[in-house]
């Protein structure tokens, strides 16, 4: 066991990577500096102003034991697994889920339609073929779906997002409606709510309880996809889109509500990556544009609008009754053509759960061995 | 392109053609956008202009003809250089003398109003407003009437006591430092939080309640450089729930600003901040800047300490205001609150809705209330 006097340097290293004084003391695990049940951080290192440091050092294969040069003596133990996945320089993937995104167009799907799986399969642990499908494509189809089955479904999976409508959406034209959404009208490619509100990125659950209308296919888009080939073709399109906040509105009579939120459509991740898609042209108002950019924001929004509409670049199938798209919301967008409401009844089921509840469950399943020492399973790589 | 000036304001041609308020144009009820600019095939022109009865008229040069009439208010409500647009929300920041000796001015919920009024308006000037003599069932009431409650892995009313084995620690009796809600370790929307408390009968378990811009406003005079970082370095916030299986995990900055460069969120929970991915030449700076902010929090000089007492509730905006407790001992008596939270965006979109209401309501051809 290699004992070091580590008093010198600002880091100890291990396995070549660099942990700094400051960093370990403060994600020290024992039960005194972090809750042991709810593992939230009870150290505070606000009051000190030098750097922390040992008296010892000792590491061998596993573990990392630190005696800190404090009154009382303080130790902390580190599970070399834990260090390796916390290491600063082990850069994550976008999620740190071992599925990558697969990006689509409509030539992704020619002669492979997407795979349905049975409600019964799908498992609330966010895990197997259905949330596999999820992760990669940014939706999965769902068959044998009821209201009640869906419900029951999403709620098992994250809480069940109340919206002004409720617990669900039901979707029909009707007279009068306040929402576009209610009309027999097209809908261009969009997101829902994270556009002219400030909820998260959602997991969207649109079941078609009904679909004898003619007219109303259905529409997907990959939005990163898109915006990706959008950024090769038109990169100060896109760099306008990136840079530049839009405003989102909607002005609800009935709720008396009129929502505002301002953002850019195109959102990059750290690593320069397209991590986000948002975008309502219904809900575009723009007020905030000054006369003098007019010309070379509409550009780009016209251009990428094209884009978003072009066929080439869609997923448009009719969705059977019991059947429902589970969707990443912020990556996929979603329409549908026009329908002729007197022709028949087409009604829509929307429910809506947080994406990141979704993401939450599987971070769990691959993490769980460093918090949860007996049980199985949860790799050590990069999160 | 020239503009179109209308009352001192400019307006660009083609935005005027993209918010065309004509029912081709527009969805007359729902008031959502048909008219796809991305289908012409060229710039909107303006064949004609005039100003008459306070209503701007532009007939385009278009095959067939197109006519868009705005209102005056209309348009002045979306001027795009509208710099009344901040002043409209009116913003006193605090601290722990604002209030003097007195407690803050506390309302009776059974009598507010959930479209506005003096709690609202307090509510949107200092982040906070205080209510008494609320019950749950009134708690439940008031905030549905506000806008839908946040559904929470704990569902839509948390009731918060010391629990043995928790997995949370607000569900300890220990002192819990100030901080924010499911909004460091989560990607929820800015929440108004609602806390009533129905028993106090603890030693401890004082209510701390810190202004966040407050204090970012006086680290940006105080150490800029400090401030700059926590705008800038996004930070590691975490929850591992071995009960609900969920890991939750999301990097953010502390300081938000607004495109103004004002602080317009602060999100901090110390007990969150885990796991930083940070450089090691980067730690010495981004320490120093956090326990800055940390310690800041912690001031008395900017916490206001109460003692809620049963049917006392406290509204604040999450991502502005800071929330804390001292330690109690449960063994002294039972100290039970219950938390309920409306996304903040349905408390603002009735502001707005009040603010704008005389600008739309003519141009969907619903009279105003």
């Amino acid at each position: 066991m290699p004992t070091t006097d580590a008093a010198t340097t600002d880091a100890i290293s291990v396995h070549g990577t660099e942990f700094h004084l400051w960093w370990l003391r403060d994600n020290c695990h024992c039960p005194e500096c972090r809750h042991p049940t709810s593992f939230q951080k009870l150290a505070d290192l606000s009051d000190r102003r030098a750097i922390p440091r040992p008296s010892q050092v000792r590491h061998n294969g596993d573990t990392l034991v630190i005696e800190w040069n404090e009154s009382p003596p303080h130790r902390s133990v580190f599970p070399v697994r834990w260090l390796a996945a916390h290491a600063a320089d082990n850069a994550p993937g976008p999620s740190g889920d071992e599925i990558s995104p697969v990006l689509w167009d409509a030539g992704t799907w020619v002669g492979s339609t997407p795979v349905a799986h049975d409600l019964l399969d799908c498992d609330i642990d966010a895990v197997g073929p259905w949330a596999d499908h999820l992760v990669r494509y940014g939706f999965a189809l769902l068959d044998n779906v009821t209201h009640e089955s869906l419900d029951r479904f999403a709620a098992a999976l994250g809480p069940v997002l109340n919206t002004e409508f409720g617990r669900s959406i039901t979707l029909r034209a009707k007279p009068g409606a306040t929402d576009l959404a209610e009309t027999g009208h097209a809908l261009s490619p969009h997101t829902d709510y994270s556009v002219h509100t400030h909820l998260p990125p959602l997991l969207q659950f649109m079941l078609f309880a009904e679909n004898g209308a003619t007219g109303g296919e259905s529409i997907l888009v990959d939005g990163i996809s898109v915006a990706e080939s959008f950024r090769a073709e038109h990169p100060d399109h896109f760099a306008m889109l990136r840079d530049t906040a839009v405003n989102f509105q909607q002005f609800y009579t009935n709720w008396r509500y009129f929502l505002q939120r301002s953002r850019p459509v195109l959102e990059v991740s750290g690593n320069g990556g397209v991590s986000g898609v948002f975008f309502a042209h219904s809900h575009a108002c723009n007020w905030a544009l000054a006369p003098a950019e007019a010309d070379a924001y509409y550009a780009a929004y016209n251009a990428f609008f094209r884009y978003l509409k072009d066929p080439a670049n869609q997923l448009r199938t009719r969705i059977e009754p019991g059947q429902c798209v589970a969707m990443r919301n912020g990556r996929l967008l979603h329409g549908r053509t026009a329908f002729d409401p007197a022709s028949g009844p087409r009604t829509v089921i929307d429910v809506f759960i947080g994406w990141e509840y979704f993401e939450a469950r599987r971070r769990f399943h691959r993490r769980r061995s460093l918090y949860v020492p007996d049980q199985d399973g949860g790799g050590a790589g990069p999160e | 392109m020239t503009s179109i000036m209308v009352d001192g304001h400019e307006y660009h041609p083609t935005w005027l053609r993209d918010n065309c308020l004509c029912t081709g144009c527009r969805h007359a009820t729902s008031f959502e956008k048909i008219v796809d600019l991305s289908t012409f095939p060229s710039s909107p022109r303006a064949r004609s202009v005039r100003i008459e009865n306070a209503t701007l008229v532009v007939d385009w040069d278009e095959q067939p003809e197109h006519r868009s009439v705005f209102p005056a208010p209309w348009l002045r409500a979306h001027a795009h250089d509208d710099t009344d647009r901040r002043r409209r929300r009116p913003q006193t920041l605090w601290a722990a003398n604002t209030w003097g000796q007195d407690e803050p001015p506390s309302h009776d919920m059974r009598r507010c109003d959930g479209m506005g009024g003096e709690w609202a308006d307090d509510l949107e000037r200092y982040g906070i407003c205080f209510f008494h003599s609320v019950t749950e069932a009134e708690l439940d009431r008031f905030a549905t009437s506000v806008g839908p409650l946040l559904n929470t892995e704990f569902g839509d009313h948390i009731v918060v006591r010391a629990e043995p084995d928790t997995s949370d620690l607000a569900l300890t009796a220990r002192h819990l430092s100030p901080h924010t809600d499911f909004s460091a370790h989560m990607h929820t929307a800015p929440l108004l939080q609602f806390i009533l408390c129905l028993q106090q009968r603890a030693t401890g378990g004082d209510s701390i309640q810190v202004d966040g811009f407050t204090i970012a406003n006086e680290l940006r005079r105080a150490s800029p450089e400090s401030f700059d970082l926590l705008v800038r370095t996004p930070l590691g916030f975490q929850q591992f729930y071995a009960n609900s299986r969920y890991f939750f995990r999301r990097t953010r900055p502390i300081i938000e600003l607004d495109r103004y460069g004002d602080v317009s969120g602060v999100f901090f929970a110390h007990s969150h901040a885990s796991g930083w991915r940070l450089a090691p030449d980067e730690v010495d700076a981004v320490y120093a800047a956090y326990n800055a902010f940390f310690a800041m929090t912690k001031d008395p000089a900017y916490q206001l300490r109460t003692r809620m007492k049963e049917g006392d509730c406290v509204a604040f905006r999450n991502g502005r205001i800071l929330h804390g407790r001292t330690g109690f001992d449960p063994g002294s008596g039972p100290r039970t609150l219950v938390d309920v939270f409306v996304p903040y965006d349905y408390f603002d979109a009735r502001r707005n809705y009040l603010r704008y209401a005389d600008a739309y309501l003519p141009v969907i051809g619903v009279p105003p209330a």
